[in-house]
């Protein structure tokens, strides 16, 4: 599963990695996304949501968010 | 069977580009929304210098709140870097403050349409309303602003268009001008009534300006860094968004210190003090505080004093500051400055 860490970044930054890191990889793979900034509470499901991504979970470990998202399947 | 036609949409999140959105995707357009980071978005920064918040809806990102409900993808651009460029050589000039709001635009529509060839899209569309807006919302300046970009006739403001010419995307029949509006001006009643008429329920309330650079405040702090560095290019982008946070001041010639006013801005700062000098009061409650990190000795004492001052320390009370340089620290005795002897230096 590929890592994207943006511990550090803040809003909308992540967004923007992850938008970018997604594109490189196969429909139905994973990523991992590592955050530090509360807002991706609330970014991630809804950039999943508009760009219908799976979001398979966020969970707060300390500080950090690991959040699993699932590239969506090839509709081409 | 043909292809379905496809727009770009520029998506603030607010209630015109949801309704311009929605009126695309009710006449069966494929849309993508984008939203840019210029790194100047008021929103932005208040989310970031929040506490952590139980209530969501005060740290969400509005573009792409308004795609997850109206079920569109939104593509967030970073155009931060090059956008410099356009703050400090604007073609057009800067409005009230240092807002440089028509090179603005050109440059949002002009990567809106790389944007629009890469996804092989038609058009591009806005939330844009005539009138609506002082510097932009002109109908002379949003011509303007489509031909410098190179959308001239691809660029369509649903809320307006029967205010407009007919654009390409109209004139084509790929979108029914009859279905579109003709708002105009600052009221927002039309918008609120069509958000009923179209069952868009949920829009965040307009927040009295979202940009940094129309603030009188930050346009002072700019405009000192601008005095104080000749060559505007080579000025470190992290003294940009410095300008945001905390109270400034001139300490020196080529020196300024930054005070935080609340634990938000002072977990801000700490991030940022890698290469910087850091002040903090011991013994008391303090603010962080951050300097160039090459001061003078009485530079050094000045940022102390002042640093005490906006600390819990007394006045007229000795306060011993612990003065932090990569990694090393150092403690100076220091009176907190008295308000009227600061005042003059403040940014």
């Amino acid at each position: 599963m590929v890592k994207l860490n943006t511990v550090g970044d803040l809003c909308p930054i992540p967004i923007i990695k992850i938008s970018k890191m997604i594109k490189e990889l196969h429909p139905g793979d994973r990523l991992v996304l590592l955050s530090d900034d509360p807002g991706i509470e609330a970014d991630l499901p809804a950039w999943c949501a508009s760009n219908k991504h799976q979001l398979l979970s966020i969970e707060k470990q300390g500080d950090i968010y690991r959040c699993v998202v699932q590239k969506k399947p090839d509709q081409s | 069977m043909s292809a379905k036609i496809k727009a770009i949409g520029l998506i603030s999140g607010g209630l015109d580009s949801m309704l311009a959105a929605r009126l695309m995707l009710d006449q069966g357009i494929d849309i993508i929304g984008v939203n840019f980071n210029t790194g100047f978005c008021l929103t932005d920064h208040k989310r970031q210098i929040r506490k952590n918040s139980a209530d969501k809806t005060r740290l969400q990102n509005e573009a792409l709140q308004a795609g997850a409900k109206l079920e569109f993808p939104v593509e967030i651009i970073d155009i931060s870097e090059e956008y410099w460029q356009v703050l400090t050589k604007p073609k057009y000039g800067y409005g009230k403050n240092i807002n440089p709001c028509i090179d603005c635009r050109i440059k949002m529509f002009s990567r809106a349409k790389e944007f629009m060839i890469e996804n092989d899209a038609q058009f591009i569309f806005t939330g844009e309303v005539v009138g609506q807006r002082p510097m932009t919302q002109h109908k002379q300046t949003q011509e303007l602003i489509a031909k410098k970009s190179g959308l001239e006739g691809l660029l369509l403001r649903p809320l307006s268009a029967r205010n407009l010419p007919p654009t390409i995307p109209e004139l084509k029949g790929w979108v029914d001008r009859d279905k579109l509006k003709a708002f105009y001006g600052r009221t927002r009643k039309p918008q609120i009534n069509l958000a009923q008429e179209l069952n868009v329920i949920e829009y965040p309330q307009p927040a009295g300006g979202c940009c940094f650079l129309t603030d009188e405040s930050y346009a002072k702090r700019m405009r000192d860094m601008f005095r104080h560095n000749m060559d505007l290019d080579s000025i470190p982008r992290d003294e940009v968004i410095l300008l945001k946070v905390g109270r400034h001041f001139r300490i020196g010639e080529k020196a300024k210190l930054i005070v935080g006013r609340n634990e938000g801005e002072n977990n801000f700062l700490e991030r940022y003090k890698k290469g910087k000098i850091s002040l903090e009061v011991r013994d008391y409650g303090s603010p962080v505080a951050l300097a160039d990190a090459n001061l003078s000795e009485y530079e050094t004492m000045l940022a102390a004093s002042i640093t005490a001052r906006y600390s819990d320390c007394p006045p007229g009370k000795e306060a011993i500051v612990q003065i932090e340089k990569d990694g090393t620290v150092n403690e100076l005795d220091v009176l907190p400055a008295v308000p009227e002897d600061i005042e003059t230096m403040r940014v």
